[in-house]
């Protein structure tokens, strides 16, 4: 299964892959957030919603339900790098 | 007045990139302005000598992303933009801030698809050096195919390129 924002860990960054343009709300893609861009997710609200994320130079801040419908993938793990 | 042509100009712009600033720079008005999203709520006119026979009146809008409204602010822009007042715009100055262009251009291209006749005016320019920004102007004009000015408002300056 592809991931979704949902399930990046704080200061983990992902390309978006695939988003519902039918049940994600207009203004999300219009502050660019499309396939293809990078999103990196910034913070988490205590209870893990809603989420603070990064994505076209915009800082947005998304609830969890929004966050699992939007898939990705993810970027190469900065720690896994560093250790190989 | 007699003789006096008047060009009606509206600052358009995403929030936070200055539109205000330029209004005060252009009108010599003392509109507020914070740095913070969301200040000017309404429209507000002033108007700028241009030379002796032409006068700008010129319409400093609220912030909006897009021209798809989804608040109430927001939709004062589309109103100015679709004719629903008589203040229709002979021209809209869309001003962008540089750090955040793609973002800014999104708006300005929709602008130019309503087919208004629109200059992209790019503030915060003394941003580009510290920032490091680099912007190829003459690329962006002719893809756009629009007249881009780099300003910045608080410092009174206009640019002449990078």
């Amino acid at each position: 299964m592809s991931s979704t924002i949902a399930h990046l860990l704080v200061g983990e960054k992902g390309i978006i892959e695939n988003i519902p343009f039918d049940s994600v709300p207009l203004k999300l893609l219009e502050m660019g957030c499309l396939p293809g861009k990078e999103v990196e997710l910034i913070q988490l609200a205590p209870l893990k919603d809603p989420l603070y994320i990064k994505v076209n130079g915009s800082h947005l801040a998304i609830r969890k339900e929004m966050a699992e419908l939007i898939e990705i993938t993810k970027s190469e793990n900065l720690c896994e790098v560093l250790k190989s | 007045m007699r003789g006096t042509e008047v060009i009606k100009v509206a600052l358009v712009g995403n929030p936070n990139t200055g539109k205000s600033s330029l209004f005060n720079q252009l009108t010599g008005l003392n509109q507020k302005v914070s740095n913070y999203p969301g200040i000017t709520v309404e429209k507000k006119t002033g108007s700028a000598t241009l030379n002796k026979n032409v006068t700008a009146s010129i319409v400093d809008l609220p912030g909006t992303y897009s021209i798809n409204p989804t608040s109430l602010d927001e939709n004062i822009v589309l109103q100015a933009l679709l004719n629903v007042d008589d203040d229709y715009p002979d021209v809209v100055v869309v001003v962008a801030d540089v750090e955040n262009l793609k973002r800014n251009l999104f708006l300005f291209s929709q602008i130019k698809d309503l087919e208004i006749p629109a200059i992209l005016v790019i503030n915060m320019a003394d941003q580009i050096e510290k920032k490091g920004i680099s912007l190829n102007l003459d690329l962006l004009k002719k893809e756009l195919n629009s007249e881009i000015l780099l300003v910045s408002a608080r410092k009174k300056l206009r640019y002449r390129s990078t």
